[in-house]
C-alpha cells in the first residue's frame, strides 16, 4: 500500500513538473516569427536589384545621373521629362524612332552629335520598366537605409532597435539578439558579458564606422556565406539608433531632448 | 602547435587516441575475460559516486541537446525567466559536479590497490575532468549567457569537427577560460583508454562486435548447415544402404 502511495506521489510530482514546463514553454517564440518584412537591398526603397545592375552595366557608360551630359543626356528626371511609352520605344530601338521622324528623337540625335544609342532589343518591357522605376525613385542617388545618420531616427525606429537588441523582436534572418553577449546601460543582469558593454559604442565608433560594423556579423562563420544575410539595412539602422540613445547621457535619451545635438551631428556629417 | 592547429587537430587526435587505445586494450584483454571482469569491478569501486555520474550525465545531455537543437535553446532563452531557469539549473548541476568530483579525487588519492601507472592515469583523468567542470562553472559567472552564445559558437565548432572542416575561428574568438574548457574536454576523452574506466568502453566495444558479428555468424551457420544437407560429395559417393 505504501508503495502505491509512493508511486502516486512520484506521478503527481512528475505531473507538476510537466505542467510547470508547459507553462514556461507556452510563450516560446519561434525564431524568425515576427521578422520584419523590410527589403534586402539595404536602401529602404523598393526596386529590383537587377534593374540597378542593368543600369550600371548598360547606361552609365554614356549617361550620368545628376552629373550632367556625358555622351548622352543626364538621366536624372528623365521619367518626368518623357512619357513612359516613348522611353520604352526609344530604349528598345532608338534608330527606328529617329528614322520614323519623331521630333524629340530627331532633336536629341542632332543635339548629341548624331550619336545613336544602341538598340537594347534584348531587354524585355519589364526589365526596361524596372530600370525606369529605379531611375524614378532616385537611381544611384538612393542611399542604403543604414547609412542614414542615427540622429534622424524616429522614436519608433529607436524602439524597434531596442526590441531587436533585447531579442524582443526577431531579426529577419534570425541573427541572435545583441543582449546574448553584450550589455548596455540599464540592461542589468539581462545583458550578456561575453562581449564588451555597448553603452558608449556609438560615441566611440561614430555613425559611419558603426554602420560599417553592423553590416558584418560578430562571429566570422557567417561571413563565409556567399551572400551575407545578417541584418537588413533597416534593422541595422534601428540598432544604431538604439545604441546612439544608449550612448547619450541620462536625460538626453529621448529624441526630443536630444534634438539639438542631433542637428549638430547631422550638420557635421553633411547628411 | 599554434592555436589554429591546436583547435583543428586536437579533437581528432583525442578521438583517435580513445578509439585506438580502446581497440588496443580490447585486443590485449579480450582473451582474458576474467582480467576484464576484475578490472571492471575495480573501476566500479574506484569511480563510484552517484552524484558525480548523475551530474556528468546531466551536463553531457545538456551539451548534446544544445548541439542538436540550437534553435530550440535560443527560442527557450528568448524569455528571460526561462533563461534564468536554464542557466541556474545548469550552474547548480555544474556545482554538484565540481563538489562530487573533488570528493572522488580526495577518495581516490587515499586508495592504491593497483599499479602506480594505473593510479597515475586515473588521477590525471579525474584532474582533467575537475578542470573541465571548474571552467564550466566559472564560464557562466564571468561570461553570461553561455547557453545562448555557446549554441551559436561552440555548437557550430563541434559540428564543423564532425563535418571534417573545423571552424577554428569560432573558438579562437572565445576567452581563454572557454578555450581551456574545450581543450580539457578533449583531453579527458583522450586519456580514457589509459584509465580503469576504459574497461567499460572495452565491454561496450565487445558487445558491439558481438552484435555486429551476429548476422555474419548466423549466415555462416546457415551455409554450413546447407552444405551438410546438400553435400555435393553424396552425389558422387552415395551412401550405401
Amino acid at each position: 500500500m505504501r508503495r502505491v502511495v509512493a508511486v502516486d506521489a512520484r506521478v503527481r510530482a512528475g505531473l507538476w513538473a510537466l505542467s510547470l514546463l508547459l507553462v514556461l514553454a507556452g510563450p516560446t517564440q519561434v525564431i524568425g516569427a515576427g521578422a520584419s518584412d523590410d527589403d534586402d537591398n539595404g536602401t529602404g526603397a523598393k526596386f529590383s536589384p537587377q534593374a540597378a545592375a542593368t543600369f550600371n552595366g548598360r547606361c552609365t557608360a554614356c549617361h550620368t545621373y545628376g552629373n550632367g551630359i556625358k555622351v548622352g543626356p543626364d538621366l536624372k528626371g528623365v521619367t518626368e521629362r518623357r512619357k513612359r511609352a516613348w522611353l520604352l520605344k526609344f530604349i528598345h530601338g532608338s534608330s527606328g524612332v529617329i528614322q520614323s521622324g519623331d521630333p524629340t528623337a530627331t532633336a536629341l540625335f542632332a543635339q548629341f552629335k548624331q550619336q545613336r544609342m544602341p538598340d537594347w532589343v534584348d531587354l524585355s518591357d519589364q526589365q526596361i520598366n524596372d530600370i525606369l522605376d529605379y531611375i524614378a525613385i532616385g537611381g544611384p542617388d538612393i542611399r542604403p537605409a543604414d547609412e542614414r545618420n542615427a540622429a534622424t531616427a524616429t522614436a519608433a525606429e529607436t524602439e524597434n532597435g531596442r526590441r531587436l537588441f533585447y531579442g524582443e523582436r526577431q531579426t529577419k534572418y534570425g541573427a541572435q539578439a545583441c543582449v546574448t553577449c553584450h550589455s548596455v546601460r540599464g540592461a542589468g543582469l539581462r545583458g550578456g558579458s561575453l562581449g564588451p558593454d555597448l553603452t558608449g559604442v556609438y560615441l566611440r565608433y561614430q555613425d559611419p564606422a558603426l554602420t560599417l560594423f553592423l553590416r558584418h556579423s560578430c562571429f566570422s562563420w557567417q561571413t563565409q556565406l556567399p551572400q551575407e544575410h545578417y541584418l537588413t539595412a533597416k534593422e541595422s539602422f534601428a540598432l544604431k539608433a538604439f545604441l546612439r540613445t544608449s550612448a547619450m547621457p541620462a536625460g538626453q535619451n529621448s529624441n526630443a531632448a536630444g534634438n539639438l545635438s542631433l542637428q549638430k551631428e547631422v550638420r557635421s556629417d553633411g547628411k | 602547435m599554434g592555436s589554429n592547429s591546436l583547435f583543428a587537430l586536437w579533437p581528432y587526435i583525442a578521438v583517435a587516441l580513445v578509439v585506438g587505445g580502446t581497440l588496443l586494450r580490447y585486443l590485449l584483454v579480450s582473451r582474458q575475460p576474467s582480467v576484464l571482469a576484475e578490472e571492471m569491478a575495480d573501476a566500479k569501486v574506484a569511480f563510484a559516486g552517484r552524484l558525480f555520474w548523475i551530474s556528468i550525465f546531466a551536463l553531457l545531455t545538456g551539451h548534446l541537446l544544445g548541439l542538436l537543437f540550437p534553435r530550440a535553446v535560443l527560442s527557450w532563452n528568448s524569455n528571460i525567466a526561462r533563461l534564468y531557469l536554464l542557466e541556474g539549473l545548469a550552474f547548480a548541476v555544474g556545482l554538484a559536479g565540481v563538489a562530487s568530483s573533488a570528493a572522488l579525487i580526495w577518495r581516490h588519492l587515499g586508495q592504491s590497490t593497483r599499479s602506480r601507472v594505473t593510479e597515475l592515469f586515473d588521477t590525471v583523468f579525474l584532474a582533467i575532468v575537475f578542470t573541465v567542470l571548474v571552467s564550466g562553472v566559472l564560464i557562466p559567472v564571468l561570461y553570461r549567457w553561455g547557453s545562448s552564445w555557446g549554441v551559436m559558437t561552440l555548437g557550430p565548432y563541434v559540428a564543423s569537427i564532425v563535418g571534417g572542416q573545423p571552424a577554428v575561428q569560432l573558438v579562437k574568438q572565445m576567452p581563454t577560460l572557454v578555450q581551456l574548457h574545450v581543450l580539457a574536454t578533449f583531453a579527458a576523452i583522450a586519456v580514457v583508454p589509459l584509465t580503469r574506466l576504459s574497461t567499460f568502453l572495452i565491454a561496450a566495444m565487445h558487445g558491439c562486435i558481438v552484435l555486429i558479428g551476429r548476422p555474419f555468424r548466423a549466415a555462416a551457420n546457415a551455409v554450413t548447415e546447407w552444405s551438410h544437407k546438400h553435400n555435393p560429395g553424396s552425389w558422387f559417393w552415395p551412401e550405401e544402404d
